[in-house]
């Protein structure tokens, strides 16, 4: 199956009833949604029906096919009839269903959730205390599917380092399909919000984040974070009572542990939920770090106060638009094998031509191979200066091979907005453009060293460019004929 | 369940004798640290499975032992002959699953296999059967 939301054998464990909680929530929603999985599913029961229907024997229950059946077979009760005595068979049904119906009868219930995220991050360096506290406002409506965080507090702990919270408000219409990202350097506008830790949509994440966490045993998931894969193993929820502001309540503690484990400790999740509606009141985690030598300790805590169905304010859910002239990266990362196949010809033949112009030592040729488009002057002299440096170089030897990795019906890539009459976002989408990401191999002197440049080709109206090249940090030697690879950081 | 995985009647009869005996042999070193199902299960699979390594199931014996079901006799046929074209490592799984109704812990206690053993057997298992028998689905 093609779908890339879940596979075969997650489907298959939906269908036995072995999958549970927000998992099976999830995928049962996904698969309302999807053709293909709807399709496998049923193609699954009616396997299992075939198989049935064809069977010698009628099917049975595990409470009346077990003791008796091998026995009635062949007429051995008398050997097992004094040992079953011994044991009881388990009761109740084989596949206990969750109360995820309930849950997600109650969920339903919710239009929004607003709630204030107050975040500290400290770091003692050298024995100094540093770091900030930020409160967020948080909004998220599930009707409708928009999401606001707008920061309204961030105050350094020392005021003499001047540290705030980097991360700034954002914003996600996810029907619009596009989010709004201020952080305090850059605007950038995502075309196909992702929640960059779970590949799931933001909103249908903290949906999930706000429905009780029971019936969510141990598990181990694998996330994709900034595009490297990274297991998450999710202890199960330890459940028992508590008050909060003076009601009873549940409060449910686990603990995530990321990667290994060897560079960061588990985090601490604690939650405390209202028994009679069962949804989330307060959430708090704590983050502790204390691996890297030269960060001696530091922890990152959230703690989340959470109320439902408030009437957000006007404008809550406003997207703010980047102001005429203001610099934006406009995102839309559509990965698309069959643009790589169309195209590995024609950027191979590009690539051909940079790697010639390296061997050549040809500056010039290689910057009227280049996209400037939308490059600042500074920015572009910058690169300019750097390739010549390179390709003057002794050490710097002749390409030896091109290969493609992925390509992207539309690149990143900076706009300006020009004014207030332009629609925002831009209308139509850039999709005629196409991005092929690709590596270049290259020799250098000490020989036989092998050095990697990673860049990204760019297809405008029909012609092909470069708009990224860089050679990486990574590098490869040839040792008995065996590449190893390094890593070498460069200035 | 023995007949399922043995694919004949008649053997499965001898098998279930000798689980029987094995059962009744095990039950006084029973612990009880695990359901007492899983203890039946275990040493019928292992009988089983023992059995068809030692004799493996020619088609002679499939078309002997195929059952008379209310079905299409043909239908019955080609999935009897699908499921024992399984690896018996994914049948025992199948059959533990879709006829005995056991959960993949269960199954796993069963067979003494890590779970994902068990439902990566289980999706190969529903995989090819889902192939073999698309003309009749």
């Amino acid at each position: 199956m093609s779908c890339k939301q879940t596979n075969f054998e997650t489907l298959m464990r939906l269908a036995d009833g072995e999958l549970r909680g927000l998992k099976a929530l999830t995928l049962r929603r996904h698969v309302k949604q999807c053709p293909e999985c709807t399709q496998t599913l049923t193609e699954l029961g009616r396997v299992d029906t075939l198989l049935k229907s064809t069977d010698h024997f009628p099917p049975e229950t595990r409470q009346n096919a077990l003791p008796l059946r091998p026995i009635g077979l062949v007429g051995s009760a008398a050997l097992l009839a004094g040992a079953a005595l011994l044991f009881a068979i388990p009761g109740g049904p084989l596949r206990p269903t969750s109360s995820f119906a309930q849950v997600e009868a109650a969920m339903g219930r919710i239009h929004t959730a607003h709630w204030t995220s107050s975040i500290t991050s400290v770091t003692y360096l050298n024995g100094k205390k540093q770091g900030y506290h930020s409160v967020m406002d948080c909004w998220v409506d599930l009707d409708t599917h928009r999401l606001s965080y707008r920061k309204i507090k961030s105050d350094p702990i020392n005021p003499s380092d001047g540290i705030r919270m980097d991360q700034a408000d954002f914003y996600v219409d996810e029907k619009a399909q596009w989010s709004v990202d201020h952080g305090s350097v850059d605007t950038y506008v995502r075309m196909d919000p992702v929640w960059a830790q779970s590949n799931k949509s933001l909103v249908e994440y903290l949906r999930e984040s706000i429905v009780l966490p029971q019936s969510d045993p141990q598990h181990v998931e694998v996330l994709t974070v900034q595009g490297q894969k990274q297991q998450y193993t999710f202890s199960a929820w330890k459940q028992s009572d508590a008050q909060w502001q003076g009601q009873r309540a549940l409060k449910y503690t686990r603990t995530v542990t990321f990667g290994d484990g060897a560079q960061t400790r588990p985090q601490l999740v604690t939650i405390w939920v209202d028994p009679k509606t069962m949804r989330l009141l307060r959430r708090d985690t704590r983050q502790e770090r204390d691996s890297n030598p030269q960060l001696a300790y530091s922890y990152n805590t959230t703690s989340e106060n959470f109320r439902y169905n408030e009437t957000p304010p006007p404008g809550t859910f406003d997207l703010p638009i980047p102001k005429v002239g203001q610099r934006f990266s406009l995102g839309k990362a559509m990965e698309n094998p069959q643009l790589q196949r169309d195209n590995d010809p024609a950027v191979a033949a590009l690539a051909r031509q940079v790697m010639e112009c390296f061997s050549q030592r040809d500056a010039d040729r290689l910057f009227a191979l280049w996209d400037t488009e939308g490059v600042p002057e500074a920015e572009w002299r910058a690169r300019q200066d750097n390739w010549r440096r390179k390709l003057a170089s002794p050490a710097f030897g002749k390409s030896l091979a091109y290969e493609s990795s992925e390509a992207y019906a539309v690149p990143l890539r900076e706009f300006v907005r020009k004014s207030e009459a332009e629609p925002f976002p831009p209308q139509p989408l850039p999709c005629r453009d196409v991005t092929i990401k690709g590596w270049l191999t290259m020799e250098k002197a000490p020989h036989p060293y092998l050095v990697f440049a990673w860049a990204r080709f760019i297809q405008r109206e029909g012609q092909w460019r470069i708009q990224d090249l860089h050679e990486l940090e990574e590098t490869s030697t040839i040792k008995n004929g065996t590449i190893v690879m390094q890593r070498r950081y460069k200035k | 369940m023995v007949v399922r995985l043995a694919g004949s009647r008649e053997v499965a009869d001898d098998l279930t004798q000798e689980v029987a005996v094995q059962a009744a042999q095990a039950f006084p070193k029973f612990r009880g640290q695990a359901q007492a199902f899983t203890l039946f299960y275990k040493i019928a699979v292992r009988c089983v499975l023992r059995w068809r390594q030692q004799r493996p199931l020619g088609n002679d014996t499939l078309l002997e032992t195929v059952p008379a079901p209310s079905c299409d006799p043909t239908t019955a046929l080609t999935v009897q002959a699908a499921l024992h074209a399984l690896p018996d490592d994914q049948r025992a799984v199948l059959v533990l699953a879709v006829y005995e109704q056991l959960s993949y812990k269960e199954i796993a206690a069963v067979l003494e296999i890590p779970l994902g053993t068990v439902m990566s057997r289980l999706a190969r298992a529903r995989q090819q059967l889902r192939k073999e028998l698309s003309d009749v689905l």
